[in-house]
């Protein structure tokens, strides 16, 4: 990801540089780098292979179309600086909604009302209600907090296991490095929604097992590009100096690897959430989740399928509330992405 | 093959050309009203530091500015074209019809994934030059004229297959193809080691004795020197000088020239400063002969290339330093030097041999047993920024290297003071990152973390390399002064003969990993007894043609 940035500096530098001196710099450290990798082909090339073959994973799993959509709509959103304001207000009310959701209904999500049954939104029910006759607005309102823990909690497991394998893959002896990265590739190579059945098939289904399954099954990006750029940084002229200057092993690694090495998790990690919170909506939709009638909202989707014709309210105004919640968070990530690799790290 | 007849014989006349940038915003004058004159078989060298406009002036007369450039000039004739409003199509014309352009890198200028002679049949082809079924040959033609042995298996090749000397003949046979009544070479040897910048520059030299105009950019004045009658000096976007180069180097007018010219390092220059118009002597360092801080013996250093081919780094290369001596180390990319100075730092161990610093083993002992002697050693890279942890500021990075020695943060702040004072750098702020220094700034910074250990030795690999003239020469001041100051001994990797003569009492060439010469700087760079040496000596740009005009001077005046 950042050498293709370093890539349009160059090129950028070679077309309105003030002086052929200015872009003789990024040259040399192109050339710096090329050099770097040539002399250590072994971790160089294998850290490149690495962020390639998770690149082309993370596009892979999203499907085309959705894919071209959504990525003009965000390339739309980001172009203009308003458009982050208004994910982030977004975001900020799925947050009061997953902690203080009285605070914007004070209707509870679970009531029943047999005589109200697949209303219409009206103004006493702006959503409608479903098959049940619970207020819909209210339950996506409580939902909120069941998708959020479980997208956030899944994020979280993924990253600490995915920092602890690339860090250790990074920095100790070659053999330890090739077991662990060949387990993380077992890993990636069932797709991860796949791989998170097989866990809840094991473990069972339920909100803690959803969060493990799901945390597991995304492990391996977060491993590969920590390890790569341990790598990077491993190698780099400050870790040297602080060698000459006798620093241990052991500080080495804490003060100058690991806070270099670790930059890019929180952006990745903003990214990763709205994937985690669609899989969780997925295995909710099929059962694999909280159990009703807790209102997580691929629980809600998946009880609407059948009324659909007749109540499209109970299936829309939730697939609108989780579809913003990814690409709203996404963008963000993307954004903080954006400032993150414009710092030049 | 000109495609306009042209009038005068001027094919270059520029009057107040100026171009502006506009970037976030803010607008960057980055030529303000330039005049050029280029006639039909003339060469003329424009110079100047980074910064000084020179590289866009010359990219104005092709068009090549890039979109956000707004260029505007009284009058902008390029081959009796105007400038000011010519199409992009009518650009495509010149470029590579009336005029060939060589830059800097021939790596980045040619495209990786065509074959030598894919990239100079394209011009050929573009502009009709010879028939279809005669390319090939041409091909051949022109690479043996620049000199590319065996054309036939080289024009097969890729950039990436040929070294940096045959890439950049490959480049300017691609240049020359459309036989170009005007070569315009901008940094056409900045990254290439002294001998292959004396080949490229012959070649350059023998286009323009065939009647080939000439226009070079370099921020290097003896390049420019050595091929150019006339010379136009750049700063901040305005020509400070011109006129014939002789004249320009023998008795430059402005201040400007004169600092730049003063502050080439060379034989003149040893024991002075290079950084004040008038030179001082430097002051006086004590040698300790007898004293010996650092031995290295018959080090060698192998390691195993990719295809299991082993490679020889560095091979049974002995010094001896002594206290307060400053020792240099010259050779060409890949002579080992760097690896050589990381076995003295204890960063790569020996493969075979050792070293001793203050008459105690150094390079057998673990990092572990090195801790508490570690100090003692400081290395001070060419890159300096990429040598400070990116998160932390002028403080921390200096107060790391105090760490654990029991000082108290007063004591620690107040040595960080002093020591800033010691490099001139006191103008910073504690708390800046080093990311927003120039490189002069940081380099400093860098000689600074260096000296806070008190270190007996310090090596330096190619610290000034990166920099301009004028700020290398305040930066070698400054190392000739914190030697005085501290009596510390230098180890100083350069490929640059000028600096390594200026500065070392004692010098060491490497070449494929071996000591091929070794002695007194003097002796070795006037009475070369070695044949490499002897190229290397020879393949020197000279400033000035004949001998030079004041009493003192030897006949090496040299430059990077």
């Amino acid at each position: 990801m950042s050498t293709l940035t370093l890539d349009e500096d160059i090129i950028a530098a070679d077309f309105t540089s003030l002086d052929a001196r200015d872009a003789s710099d990024f040259r040399l450290e192109e050339l710096t780098q090329i050099e770097a990798e040539a002399r250590a082909p072994k971790g160089g090339t294998r850290a490149a292979k690495d962020n390639a073959t998770h690149q082309a994973r993370n596009t892979a799993s999203t499907p085309g179309v959705l894919r071209v959509t959504l990525a003009s709509a965000i390339k739309f959103i980001t172009r203009h600086p308003w458009g982050l304001y208004i994910a982030g207000a977004y975001l900020a009310l799925v947050l009061v909604s997953a902690f203080w959701p009285q605070l914007i209904s004070d209707v509870d999500p679970t009531h029943q009302n047999l005589l109200q049954v697949n209303k219409a939104p009206s103004a006493e029910h702006i959503a409608g209600t479903d098959y049940l006759g619970r207020d819909v607005f209210s339950r996506i309102i409580y939902g909120a907090r069941y998708s959020l823990l479980i997208g956030i909690g899944a994020t979280a497991i993924s990253a600490v296991v995915g920092i602890i394998i690339g860090v250790t893959s990074g920095i100790t002896a070659k053999w330890v490095d090739t077991a662990l990265m060949r387990f993380v590739d077992i890993i990636a190579s069932f797709p991860a929604i796949l791989l998170a059945l097989v866990v809840i098939a094991l473990i069972g289904p339920g909100l803690t097992n959803l969060i493990i399954a799901l945390g597991v099954s995304h492990i391996p990006s977060y491993a590969r590009v920590v390890r790569a750029q341990t790598l990077q940084v491993i190698r780099s002229g400050y870790v040297e100096q602080a060698r000459t200057l006798g620093l241990s092993r052991l500080r080495l690694t804490l003060r100058h690897v690991l806070p270099n090495a670790l930059g890019v998790v929180p952006v990745l990690a903003t990214i990763g959430l709205g994937g985690a919170i669609i899989g969780a909506a997925a295995l909710s939709f099929i059962g694999m989740g909280p159990q009703p009638p807790t209102p997580e909202w691929g629980a809600i989707l998946s009880e609407s399928r059948s009324y659909l014709r007749v109540a499209w309210w109970t299936g829309i105004f939730p697939g609108i509330a989780l579809t913003l919640t990814v690409i709203t968070s996404t963008i963000l990530g993307r954004a903080w992405q954006k400032s993150y690799e414009r710092r030049g790290a | 093959m000109s495609t306009q007849e042209i009038s005068s014989d001027a094919i270059i006349d520029v009057r107040g050309l100026n171009v502006t940038f506009e970037r976030n915003h803010t607008r960057v004058h980055a030529v303000r009203g330039v005049d050029l004159t280029l006639r039909k078989g003339e060469s003329l060298g424009i110079v100047g530091e980074s910064g000084s406009g020179k590289s866009v002036s010359v990219r104005s007369l092709l068009g090549l500015t890039g979109e956000r450039a707004n260029v505007t000039a009284e009058r902008l004739n390029v081959f009796g074209e105007d400038g000011t409003n010519l199409s992009e199509r009518g650009w495509r014309r010149i470029r590579g019809g009336s005029v060939g352009l060589v830059l800097q890198d021939a790596l980045i200028s040619l495209d990786p994934l065509r074959t030598v002679e894919q990239e100079i049949a394209e011009t050929l082809r573009l502009h009709n030059i010879v028939s279809r079924n005669q390319i090939h040959t041409r091909v051949i033609e022109l690479l043996t004229e620049v000199g590319i042995p065996d054309p036939e298996i080289r024009s097969k090749q890729h950039p990436h297959e040929l070294s940096g000397g045959l890439r950049q003949r490959a480049l300017i046979a691609s240049a020359i193809a459309s036989e170009p009544a005007l070569l315009i070479a901008d940094e056409p040897t900045t990254s290439l080691d002294t001998t292959v910048q004396a080949q490229v520059l012959e070649l350059l030299d023998t286009r323009r004795r065939a009647g080939t105009a000439l226009l070079l950019v370099s921020h290097d004045l003896a390049v420019v020197a050595s091929i150019c009658d006339r010379v136009v000096v750049m700063k901040d976007g305005y020509v400070v000088e011109e006129g014939p180069s002789e004249e320009v180097l023998r008795h430059p007018r402005e201040d400007y020239t004169r600092n730049l010219l003063a502050a080439i390092p060379s034989a003149d220059s040893r024991g002075l400063t290079l950084s004040s118009l008038e030179r001082h002597p430097l002051p006086t360092r004590r040698v300790q002969r007898d004293s010996i801080v650092l031995r290295a013996e018959d080090v060698s250093h192998d390691f195993k290339a990719p295809g299991g081919r082993i490679c020889h780094a560095v091979r049974q290369v002995s010094l001896d330093l002594a206290r307060g001596e400053s020792l240099g180390i010259v050779g060409e990319s890949g002579s080992g030097k760097s690896t050589f100075a990381k076995i003295l730092v204890g960063l790569v161990e020996p493969s075979a041999g050792s070293v001793e610093l203050d008459n105690h083993p150094w390079s057998p002992l673990s990092d572990k047993e090195r801790r508490d002697r570690s100090r003692k050693i400081q290395l001070i890279a060419q890159d300096p920024l990429s040598s400070f942890d990116p998160r932390y500021s002028v403080e921390q990075i200096l107060a790391e290297v105090l760490e654990g020695q029991g000082l108290s943060r007063q004591e620690i702040r107040a040595k960080i003071v002093e020591t800033l004072e010691l490099v001139n750098l006191t103008h910073v702020p504690l708390n800046a990152s080093p990311r927003t220094f120039s490189g002069g700034e940081r380099q400093r910074l860098a000689i600074a973390r260096a000296l806070i250990a008190e270190p007996d030795v310090l090596i330096a690999d190619e610290p000034v390399s990166a920099l301009d003239v004028s700020v290398q020469a305040q930066i070698l001041d400054l190392l000739a002064d914190v030697q005085a100051r501290t009596g510390a001994s230098l180890i100083f990797i350069s490929h640059d003969l000028g600096v390594i003569h200026h500065l070392a009492d004692r010098v060491i060439v490497m070449k494929d990993g071996f000591d091929v010469e070794h002695g007194e700087a003097t002796a070795v760079f006037s009475t070369p007894t070695n044949e490499y040496t002897q190229r290397l000596v020879a393949a020197l740009p000279k400033l000035l043609r004949e001998g030079p005009e004041q009493p003192n001077n030897q006949q090496n005046k040299t430059q990077d």
